[in-house]
C-alpha cells in the first residue's frame, strides 16, 4: 500500500516535469513605463514578431503584460513580480523599466530585452553598444532618432532656415539628449538652436511662445510632455508663418508642416526578433545593441499651405504619407 | 513693574477704522493685583494683547520691570508673562496629555534636547497640582481633550504659575465655566495670587469678583480707562456703584449722540 | 510568494521613512507641505550623483541626502514664516524649484546605478549569511532606529514645543516657543527624512529618476492616514509605528494588485486602481469592525 502510494507519487512527478518541460509555455514579462500610443504598439510588435515566428500565444508562449502607469516608483516591484513568476525573458519598454529590470535580474541568468531605450550606454543598461561582449545578461533596441537628418530636413525645405527652436522638458531623459545632440549638430548645418524649456505640459503654450519671432523654423523631438501640448507649438509656429518639424508622425494630422521618426510597431518588431534570437539559444552579449533606422518623412500640406509654404519635389519624392485635404494618404512604398 | 504709556490700538484703517485703545495709560507696581471691568468691546482683550505682545500697538510703549518691549515678539515675552483666556480649549495643547502641557509650561526659554517629564518633574507636577488642589493627579496621561471646561481651566491656571512669571494676566478665565467651577477657579487663582505676591491683571464681567479680589479696580470703556480705586476706596466700593457708574457713562454715550452740536 | 512579500517589505520600510517625514509636516505640525514630491528626489538625486561621480560611501550618501533635505525644508518653512506665504503654496513654490535644482545636481533626468557599489550591494555582501532578508533586515533596522530616535525627541523639551506648535500655535507662544522657527525646524525635519528615503530608495532601485518624487506626498500621507486607521493611539510610539505599518501596508498592496490583480480579472492598465481598492479596504476594516461590534453589542 505504501509502496503503491510512493510510485504513485513518483509517477506524478515524472509526468508533471514531462509536462513542463515540454507543454508548458515559456512566460515572457513585458513591462512598459506608461500607456501611451507609441509604447503599446511598440509592445504590440514584440508579440506580434514572436507570432509571426510560430510562437503561439497561451500555447508555446505565455505573456505577463505590465505598466508602471507613468511612476518610476512601481518598475521596481513589476520587476520583482516577473522575477517571482519565474519568467525566461524580461522585455522592458523605456529607460527606468530597463534600468529596474536590470537591477532586479542581475545575477539570476534571466535575459533583459530593452526597448524604447534612446540612450542605453549613458543610460548604464549597457557597457558598448557595438562590442557586445561586455553586456551581459542585457540587449536591446534603441530608438535614438537621427537628429542632425531632421535638421538637415528642415535647411532642405527652405534654406532660409538659421534658428531652430526646440520646446523641450529636461526632465525626460530622451528629449534631453536629443536636444543635446541637436545643439551639437545645428553649427555644421549653418544652424543655430534656441531652447525653450517647459517641464510641464501646462507650461508648453509659454514656452513654445517665448520662440516666436526668435526663430526661423520649430523642431519637437520625442518629447512626452511637448507632445501632449503639441497645438500649442503648432499654433506658435503659425503664428510666426515658419515651419514645424515634429519627430512622431502620429502627431502629423495636428498640424506640423514635417514629421518623421519611426514607426514603433517596426521598433517592436525588431526588439521582438532580438528576444527571437534569444529563445534561439543566442546570448544576449552576442547580439550588439540595434539602433532602429529608417525613419519615415511624413509631409503636411495643409499645415504648409498655411504658412504659404511649398515642399520641394524632393522631399515629397521620399515622403512615405502625405496629410492633404483633410485626410492621410499614405505612399505604397517599401 | 508693568508701565503702559500712551497705547493706542487702532484696528482696520480709513472708513471702518476701529479705535480700540484711544490712549490709555497704566502703572502696576510689583505685587498688584488690578481687577478690569467694562462693557464687551470696551478694549479689555486688546489691552492684554498689547501687554503680552499678541498685538502691537498703533502708538504708545509698554515696558516691563523697567524694559521697554514694546516690540518684543510674544514668545519672548511669555517667559516673564503668562496668560490664561476665556476659552478653555484655546490655552491648552489639546492632543497632548496634561503631563505634557505642564512640561510644557514649566520651562519657558533653553528648552533642550533632554527628556521633558523625567520622574522628577512627574513628581513636581503630582505636588503642584495637589498643593493647587486640583484634582489632576490620577489623569496626568491622559490627553487634555477628554477633560472637562473646568478642569482644562484649573490646568491652565497650574501652567500659568508653574514657571513664577512677572506678571499674570487673566483674560475671563471663568467666563466659560459654570458658577460652581468658576468659583472654584477663582479661589484657586486668589490663593496662589495672595500667596505669591504676583503682579497680576484680571478682567471680568462679575462685578462682585472685580471687588472682592485684588488692590485695584479699574473701569473701561471705548478703549479709555473711566475710573480706577484702589486700596481703602476700594475696599469701600459696592455692586450698586459700579452699576451706577456703568449707566451713566452710557446715558453719557447717549446723551453724545443725540446732540448734533 | 515569500520573496515577493519580502520585497514588499523591504520597499515598505524604506519608503516608510519618507511616511515619518509626511506624519511630521501632516500630524504633527499640522502644515500640508507638497515639498516632499521634490525633496524625495533631492535626496535621490544627491546620493546617485555622489555615487556615480566620487563613489562615497552609500550610508554616507544617505546622511548627506538628509542634509540637503533639511535646506528644502527650510526653504519652505522660511517663504512661509518670514515672506508670509501661505502654506500650500510655499510648499509648491519649494517643489516646482526643486525640480529645476534636482535636474541641475544630476545633470541628466535618469542616473543608472548599476555599475556602481549602492546600500543594497555592500548589505548583501556584508550580512551574506542572511541570505534573502538581509537587505530587509538592515532597512528594517534602519527605519526602526529611525523610529525610536524620533519617538525619543517627541518626548524632549524641544520635541515637545514641536509638537504642541501643531496642537495649538497660540497656546505655546504663551509658553515662550517661537512658533516660526519650530516650523521651520519642523519642516526641515520632515524634509531631510523624506530626501534619505529618496536616496535609500534610488539605491534600491538602481537608478535615480527626475519623475520618482511625483506622488511622495500622495503616498505618504496613504500611510498616515491607513496607518492611523489601524492602529488608534495618541502616543507618539504608536503613532509612529502605525505609519509605519501604513506603508508596509500600502507597498504589500502595491505588490498583491501586480501578483493577484489578474486573477480577479484586472489587468496591467489596471494597477493604480487595484492598489487604491486595496488601501480602500485597509481604510474600511475598522469601521467595519465596529459597526459590527456594535450590531452585536446592541442585540
Ligand atoms: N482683530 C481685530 N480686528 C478688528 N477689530 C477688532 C479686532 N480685535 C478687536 N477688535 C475691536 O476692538 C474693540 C475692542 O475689542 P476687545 O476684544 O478688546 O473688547 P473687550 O473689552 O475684550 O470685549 P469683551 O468684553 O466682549 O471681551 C471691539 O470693537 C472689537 O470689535
Ligand atoms: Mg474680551
Amino acid at each position: 500500500m505504501k509502496r503503491g502510494i510512493a510510485g504513485l507519487a513518483v509517477g506524478l512527478l515524472i509526468v508533471a516535469i514531462a509536462v513542463t518541460g515540454l507543454g508548458a509555455p515559456i512566460r515572457i514579462g513585458i513591462c512598459k513605463i506608461v500607456e501611451h500610443p507609441a509604447l503599446d504598439a511598440n509592445e504590440r510588435g514584440i508579440i506580434d514578431a514572436l507570432t509571426a515566428a510560430g510562437y503561439v500565444e497561451g500555447k508555446d508562449v505565455e505573456y505577463i503584460l505590465a505598466s508602471a502607469q507613468g511612476d518610476p516608483n512601481n518598475s521596481i516591484p513589476i520587476a520583482q513580480n516577473f522575477l517571482a513568476k519565474g519568467v525566461t525573458l524580461v522585455v522592458a519598454i523605456s529607460t527606468p523599466m530597463a534600468l529596474a529590470a536590470v537591477e532586479v535580474f542581475e545575477g539570476t541568468g534571466v535575459p533583459v530585452v530593452f526597448s524604447a531605450v534612446t540612450d542605453p550606454v549613458a543610460a548604464g543598461l549597457v557597457l558598448d553598444d557595438d562590442d557586445s561582449s561586455q553586456n551581459g545578461n542585457v540587449t536591446g533596441v534603441s530608438d535614438l532618432i537621427d537628429v542632425a537628418g531632421d535638421l538637415a530636413l528642415l535647411k532642405e525645405l527652405s534654406a532660409s532656415v538659421r534658428r531652430v527652436g526646440i520646446v523641450y522638458n529636461p526632465g525626460e531623459a530622451n528629449s534631453a539628449r536629443l536636444t543635446t545632440i541637436a545643439e551639437a549638430a545645428g553649427p555644421g548645418l549653418g544652424l543655430s538652436v534656441v531652447k525653450a524649456v517647459a517641464d510641464t505640459s501646462a507650461n508648453v503654450p509659454a514656452a513654445a511662445q517665448s520662440l516666436v519671432g526668435r526663430v526661423d523654423a520649430f523642431y519637437v523631438t520625442t518629447d512626452n510632455t511637448v507632445v501632449s501640448a503639441i497645438d500649442a507649438v503648432i499654433a506658435a509656429a503659425e503664428e510666426g508663418s515658419v515651419p514645424f518639424l515634429m519627430a512622431d508622425p502620429t502627431s502629423l494630422r495636428f498640424g506640423p508642416v514635417l514629421a518623421t521618426g519611426f514607426d514603433y510597431y517596426k521598433h517592436g518588431l525588431l526588439a521582438g526578433d532580438i528576444v527571437l534570437q534569444i529563445l534561439a539559444g543566442k546570448k544576449p552579449n552576442q547580439i550588439p545593441v540595434v539602433y532602429q533606422t529608417g525613419a519615415e518623412i511624413h509631409l503636411n500640406l495643409d499645415a504648409a499651405a498655411r504658412i504659404g509654404l511649398e515642399f520641394p519635389a524632393s522631399l515629397i519624392d521620399r515622403a512615405t504619407g502625405i496629410f492633404f485635404g483633410g485626410a492621410s494618404w499614405l505612399r505604397s512604398g517599401d | 513693574m508693568l508701565d503702559v504709556q500712551g497705547v493706542e490700538k487702532r484696528f482696520r484703517s480709513g472708513a471702518d477704522e476701529v479705535l480700540a485703545l484711544a490712549g490709555i495709560d497704566l502703572h502696576l507696581d510689583r505685587g498688584d493685583f488690578l481687577t478690569v471691568i467694562g462693557s464687551n468691546g470696551a478694549g479689555k482683550s486688546t489691552l492684554l494683547h498689547v501687554i503680552c505682545g499678541v498685538l502691537l500697538p498703533t502708538t504708545g510703549r509698554v515696558r516691563l520691570g523697567g524694559v521697554d518691549v514694546t516690540c518684543a515678539p510674544a514668545y519672548r515675552r511669555a517667559r516673564r508673562i503668562s496668560r490664561i483666556v476665556q476659552d478653555p480649549m484655546k490655552g491648552t495643547a489639546p492632543s497632548m496629555t496634561v503631563a505634557e502641557n505642564l512640561a510644557l509650561a514649566s520651562k519657558r526659554r533653553g528648552r533642550t534636547l533632554r527628556p521633558a517629564i523625567s520622574r522628577r518633574r512627574r513628581a513636581a507636577f503630582v505636588d503642584r497640582l495637589s498643593d493647587l488642589g486640583v484634582d489632576l493627579t490620577t489623569r496626568l496621561d491622559d490627553p487634555v481633550s477628554t477633560l472637562s471646561g473646568g478642569e482644562r481651566q484649573a490646568l491652565a491656571v497650574a501652567m500659568a504659575t508653574l514657571s513664577c512669571p512677572d506678571l499674570l494676566l487673566l483674560d475671563e478665565h471663568t467666563a466659560a465655566l459654570d458658577p460652581k467651577n468658576a468659583e472654584r477657579i477663582v479661589e484657586l487663582t486668589r490663593a496662589f495670587v495672595e500667596e505669591s505676591g504676583l503682579t497680576t491683571i484680571m478682567v471680568t464681567h462679575n462685578m462682585d469678583q472685580a471687588i472682592e479680589l485684588g488692590n485695584r479696580l479699574a473701569m473701561m470703556h471705548k478703549g479709555q480707562f473711566v475710573h480706577e480705586v484702589r486700596d481703602e476706596a476700594k475696599r469701600r466700593a459696592r455692586v450698586c456703584d459700579l452699576v451706577e457708574l456703568f449707566s451713566r457713562r452710557h446715558v453719557a454715550d447717549d446723551e453724545l449722540l443725540l446732540d448734533p452740536a | 510568494m515569500g520573496s515577493i512579500l519580502i520585497h514588499a517589505a523591504e520597499q515598505g520600510f524604506a519608503y516608510g521613512i519618507a511616511a515619518l517625514g509626511v506624519f511630521i509636516t501632516f500630524r504633527i505640525l499640522r502644515f500640508p507641505d507638497l515639498t516632499v514630491d521634490g525633496s524625495f528626489v533631492t535626496g535621490a538625486a544627491i546620493a546617485s550623483s555622489l555615487l556615480t561621480s566620487m563613489g562615497v560611501d552609500p550610508f554616507l550618501a544617505l546622511a548627506v541626502a538628509f542634509g540637503a533635505g533639511c535646506v528644502a525644508g527650510a526653504v519652505t518653512g522660511l517663504l512661509h514664516t518670514r515672506l508670509g506665504i501661505t502654506d500650500l503654496l510655499a510648499g509648491v513654490l519649494s517643489m516646482i524649484m526643486l525640480y529645476s535644482i534636482n535636474l541641475r545636481i544630476m545633470g541628466k533626468p535618469n542616473i543608472s546605478l548599476l555599475r556602481v557599489t549602492t546600500l543594497s550591494d555592500v548589505v548583501e555582501k556584508a550580512l551574506s549569511p542572511l541570505g534573502a532578508v538581509a537587505l530587509l533586515v538592515v532597512l528594517a533596522g534602519l527605519t526602526f532606529l529611525i523610529k525610536l530616535v524620533l519617538d525619543a525627541f517627541f518626548r524632549t523639551e524641544f520635541g515637545l514645543a514641536l509638537r504642541a506648535t501643531g496642537d495649538n500655535e497660540a497656546m505655546i507662544v504663551s509658553q515662550g516657543v517661537n512658533t516660526k522657527s519650530m516650523k521651520v525646524f519642523g519642516l526641515a525635519l520632515s524634509n531631510g527624512l523624506v530626501a534619505m528615503s529618496g536616496a535609500l530608495v534610488a539605491q534600491y532601485s538602481g537608478f535615480a529618476d527626475v519623475g520618482m518624487g511625483v506622488g511622495t506626498i500622495v503616498t505618504g500621507l496613504a500611510a498616515v492616514i491607513v496607518g492611523g486607521s489601524l492602529i488608534r493611539s495618541r502616543r507618539i510610539g504608536w503613532m509612529t509605528a502605525s505609519v509605519l505599518v501604513g506603508s508596509l501596508i500600502y507597498r504589500v498592496a502595491v505588490m498583491f494588485a501586480l501578483r493577484y490583480g489578474y486573477l480577479i480579472g484586472f489587468q496591467a492598465s489596471d494597477l493604480k486602481l487595484v492598489t487604491s481598492l486595496i488601501v480602500i479596504v485597509a481604510l474600511v476594516i475598522p469601521t467595519v469592525r465596529e459597526r459590527l461590534m456594535r450590531k452585536v453589542g446592541s442585540c
